[in-house]
């Protein structure tokens, strides 16, 4: 199996395939005390996070290239190949049955932003966590308070009821993102790829027609991040 | 920039915009092994970090950033 160039999860392990029960798993093996056991405290550090982050992101991209991947979830360390082994062969039907739903699908990602100022430019920045503290700084707690208080506009309804019919799935997003200004709606979806035309057409009707009031951003192609809870 | 503003992630994907965008969607889920296991169980096989831990983690790193005067590292 050809290897993939990224770095590992730790900035210097290789990721290599491992087979598992019918699966291929790709791994990079850490050191426990370097890495496994100081993960828990790292998730506080917002420059670990964002570079450990972006490191995994670009494994699972790259071998979403080759084939459907089931992205493992960020932090999921095994203690060895043997029990990394044990728990995919006692959970193979499921596993396959997950892979098959997005086999020849992808995530994408929609937000939708009222347009009541000018969007903020490219955020220049000196590092991962700097970049995350000016994002922060610039959240309004007034922005999220409204947000929750109000239920969907019938105009966000009806973008979220085209994107349930153009999508094998949807799922909620924006855990970290969620406390962007402006930001009205968001959503993931897990979108096959024949309908990817269809989609993009969908949202730029969708752009036009809220001209002036709304802007649609969205972003993919994403691995299925969001659609592997198995 | 455009109505659309479509952006299209590459292996290397890390422009700035797109780092909340990156976070957002490694964090959403993933394939989950078993419920929040502690590292320090005896006889556990698995370490798992349940997600609740990183948003939370990533909720707090951002107030703290908001506070004026606030330590710039964890």
């Amino acid at each position: 199996m050809e290897p993939i160039p990224q770095e590992g999860i730790d900035g210097s392990a290789r990721v290599e395939p491992v087979a598992c029960a019918g699966f291929t798993c790709w791994i990079s093996r850490v050191s426990r005390a370097g890495f496994a056991e100081k993960i828990a405290a790292n998730l506080e550090n917002l420059d670990w996070l964002a570079t450990t982050g972006v490191r995994h992101q670009r494994v699972v991209s790259e071998l979403s290239r080759r084939g459907p991947i089931l992205p493992a979830r960020f932090g999921t360390v095994f203690h060895g190949e043997e029990s990394l082994d044990r728990d995919i062969a006692a959970r193979k039907r499921a596993l396959h049955k997950s892979l098959l739903h997005v086999s020849e699908a992808d995530e994408w990602g929609i937000k939708v932003f009222v347009e009541q100022q000018p969007q903020s430019a490219l955020i220049a920045a000196s590092s991962g966590s700097d970049y995350l503290r000016r994002k922060a700084s610039a959240l309004s707690s007034q922005t999220q308070q409204r947000k929750r208080a109000r239920s969907l506009s019938p105009e966000i309804q009806k973008l979220a009821g085209a994107l349930e019919h153009i999508a094998l799935e949807t799922a909620p997003v924006g855990k970290v993102s969620g406390g962007q200004p402006g930001l009205e709606w968001q959503v993931s979806i897990l979108l096959p790829r024949h309908r990817q035309e269809q989609f993009t057409s969908m949202i730029e009707r969708f752009s036009r027609l809220w001209q002036g009031q709304r802007r649609i951003e969205f972003t993919g192609p994403w691995p299925p991040y969001s659609f592997v809870r198995v | 920039m455009d109505n659309k503003g479509v952006i299209m992630l590459d292996g290397n994907g890390d422009s700035d915009i797109s780092l909340l965008d990156i976070l957002d969607h490694v964090l959403n889920a993933g394939v989950v092994i078993q419920g929040s296991l502690v590292i320090s169980v005896a006889g556990v096989d698995l370490i798992y970090l349940g997600l609740s831990v990183v948003l939370t983690s990533v909720e707090t790193a951002l107030k703290h950033a908001e506070k004026p005067g606030s330590p710039q590292r964890h």
